[in-house]
């Protein structure tokens, strides 16, 4: 193990995190490396003390109230559902029992199936309802895939073609199934499409129905007054989310299908 | 569904003083610091559906707080203060000027805090969460949104510049004592 290896480990060991071999490796290392030894002896030495001298500051009582207040807030407006809730409630069951498809987020214990179209749909209307649905109004294919890697943990892959009818306004963070995603916002005239780029692991693609689009299989789905084309493209799903009919949305989806 | 579980606000409040405290070092400043717990809260309230029951509820709480604080002070705040990370890197003397031993313990103390606010905030954020909320490497790359290679690197470097600048404070009351 060389001295820069080593240290790639300081932090797993003094999380107690480091596995047998990889521990022994490194204790052997440290066994012959002054250096290396000197070095962790100061990451640790500098963690006792900021966690002697950070000692917590007593909560503001206002502060603990008015926290109180949100979380009872929040109880009653749970309790007066606004009148939509029902009627989308009871389409989204009839959507799973005709065969929706569900998507299960497999690096979690959740018993909860939660479907990734209704989640989609929700998070286009909310951009939809914003004054300015943009995180970032960069336009530059470059400059944009660097903005959303800097704050994802995943490579971002924008397509390269799109309709020349659609006009790029900029990007988003969004959270789709409890992850951060990428989302490209565009306008065609007064029409708004969300492009949402996911890691495709663990969203097994199944059961919304199926098209071949140019030799990509393109599967669509309806949620409430929305529609959303969702393809695989290397480690990514991405999907296209409108309120367009569906051959404007199979036409502006088959240009971005050309990665 | 963490919606109609008692058991998730019951959490929530009792995670109220870590993520006060998290505000504060985020923030630096107490009133802003209160608004940012309270806009987290909000988020959380909002957001509550998408809270897994098998997930860490405080590290999800302190990711809606990172993000909020992004959104709320820091797109609008100027570059503060930064050190020279690369100098910091090098010697090998684990004691240096922590050793309470070596000095006044009141005066570690504040030339820690000093430290620590002066030092820039993707690194005391990592250091905070590590040294003081205890979050393993996975969770704070989990909270931050970067990979764990480069939370280890914020880390190392952050306290490296903690440690120099520790030095420094240490030779320059050294030098004031002499004179």
């Amino acid at each position: 193990m060389t001295c820069q290896e080593a240290r790639l480990h300081f932090q797993d060991r003094m999380d107690g995190a480091l596995a047998p071999p990889l521990a022994d490796a490194l204790e052997a290392h440290l066994a012959t490396c002054p250096d290396c030894r000197g070095a962790l002896g100061l990451q640790q030495a500098v963690r006792v003390e900021v966690r002697r001298v950070l000692v917590p500051p007593p909560v503001p009582t206002r502060l603990e109230r008015e926290v109180r207040d949100l979380i009872r807030q929040a109880r009653g407006e749970r309790r007066r559902l606004p009148r939509w809730a029902v009627p989308v409630a009871a389409a989204a069951l009839i959507f799973l029992t005709l065969g929706g498809v569900t998507y299960y987020a497999s690096t979690v214990q959740d018993s909860r199936p939660r479907t990734l179209l209704a989640e989609l749909v929700e998070d286009h209307i909310r951009l939809r309802i914003k004054d300015h649905p943009a995180d970032t109004h960069e336009t530059d294919p470059e400059r944009l895939k660097a903005w959303f890697e800097s704050r994802l943990d995943f490579p971002v892959v924008l397509p390269r073609r799109v309709a020349d009818e659609l006009r790029l306004e900029g990007g988003e963070i969004s959270y789709i199934l409890g992850r951060r995603v990428a989302c490209l916002i565009y306008t065609r005239g007064d029409d708004l499409l969300t492009l949402y780029l996911l890691p495709r692991r663990g969203l097994p693609a199944a059961g919304l129905p199926g098209r071949d689009l140019g030799g990509v299989p393109l599967r669509v789905g309806q949620h409430r007054e929305y529609r959303a084309a969702i393809w695989e493209g290397g480690e990514l799903l991405y999907a296209l989310v409108s309120d367009l009919d569906d051959e404007a949305l199979l036409r502006a989806a088959r240009q971005m299908t050309t990665l | 569904m963490a919606g109609s579980d008692p058991g998730f606000e019951e959490e929530a409040v009792r995670l109220l003083p870590s993520l006060y405290h998290f505000a504060r070092w985020l923030t630096s400043h107490p009133p802003d610091a209160e608004d940012l717990v309270q806009e987290t809260y909000r988020r959380a309230l909002r957001s509550r559906h998408r809270f897994l029951p098998a997930t860490d509820l405080k590290a999800w709480l302190f990711t809606i707080m990172r993000h909020a604080a992004i959104d709320l002070f820091w797109r609008t705040r100027r570059e503060g203060e930064r050190v020279d990370l690369e100098e910091a890197e090098g010697t090998g003397d684990a004691r240096l000027c922590l050793d309470p031993r070596g000095g006044d313990e009141t005066l570690l103390r504040l030339d820690l805090r000093e430290a620590l606010a002066r030092l820039p905030a993707i690194y005391r954020e990592a250091i905070f969460l590590s040294d003081v909320e205890g979050f393993t490497v996975r969770e704070i790359a989990a909270i931050l949104g970067c990979p764990e290679g480069t939370v280890k690197a914020r880390l190392s470097r952050g306290r490296l510049a903690l440690r120099r600048m520790l030095r420094e404070k240490g030779q320059s009351r050294r030098q004031e004592a002499v004179r």
